[in-house]
């Protein structure tokens, strides 16, 4: 999504590398959602301008990036509709 | 690095062509009005989610919102987003949407409050037009009178 949002600038945009359509992290766990959310938030007072992206080093699944491949069919099956 | 998602949306574009990212006329900047713990915040998501007795979104075009009270019961909420990309968020919409996730920053207080009521619209339009032009305007007087220092949009 960072590509996507390089492109389409916002007043402030944190950027976090998760699968897309879960942003906030894994379905059931509430706890990372709100530490995503807290994090998120806390970024709030570092922008000094608009048009800036700041990354969160929160990771998915460590240094697993099997994930891509799941966003990568997922978002195949939707083009093909 | 992070994953690509451009490549992939050119790779799926089929006759239609490329679905291509569009940047703001202008993009707004407003001084944060004080500390978090003293801002009240709203979220936008653009997962499509609307109460079941709310209007369908006509179409993934649809430049409408929908307007879901902070409390309403997750399990009860719907979406006409046909996205693939992201079906965990119909098991836990709070992935997309974290209603729940905010009221518990609000309860420790790291931010001062959160609006009564949050608000939806569907990703991906493109009316890029209608959004600059009319959806955003209207979230833009929805956000003042639910008295929201701060909006978090979501995308989905």
């Amino acid at each position: 999504m960072r590509d996507i949002m390089e492109r389409t600038p916002a007043p402030r945009a944190v950027f976090i590398d998760f699968p897309v359509g879960r942003t906030f992290g894994r379905r059931g766990d509430p706890d990372q959602q709100r530490r995503t959310l807290r994090d998120a938030l806390a970024e709030l007072p570092h922008f000094t301008g608009p048009n800036q992206i700041r990354d969160l080093p929160h990771q998915w699944a460590s240094a697993d990036r099997s994930w891509e491949q799941m966003v990568q069919d997922e978002m195949t099956s939707y083009g093909r509709r | 690095m992070p994953f690509e998602y451009l490549p992939i949306l050119t790779a799926n574009s089929g006759p239609r062509g490329p679905r291509l990212p569009v940047s703001p006329s202008r993009t707004a900047w407003t001084p944060v009005p004080g500390p978090l713990a003293s801002l009240r915040v709203a979220l936008l998501s653009s997962s499509g989610v609307r109460l079941p007795d709310q209007p369908p979104y006509e179409s993934p075009q649809d430049t409408g919102y929908r307007v879901i009270p902070a409390d309403a019961p997750a399990a009860g909420l719907v979406t006409d987003h046909r996205s693939t990309a992201g079906t965990d968020a119909r098991h836990d919409w709070e992935i997309v949407f974290p209603r729940a996730a905010l009221a518990a920053l609000v309860a420790e207080g790291f931010v001062g409050g959160a609006t009564p009521v949050h608000f939806t619209f569907m990703g991906g339009t493109p009316r890029h037009r209608e959004v600059e032009e009319e959806l955003g305007p209207a979230l833009a007087g929805e956000l003042r009178r639910a008295g929201a220092d701060l909006a978090v949009i979501i995308p989905y």
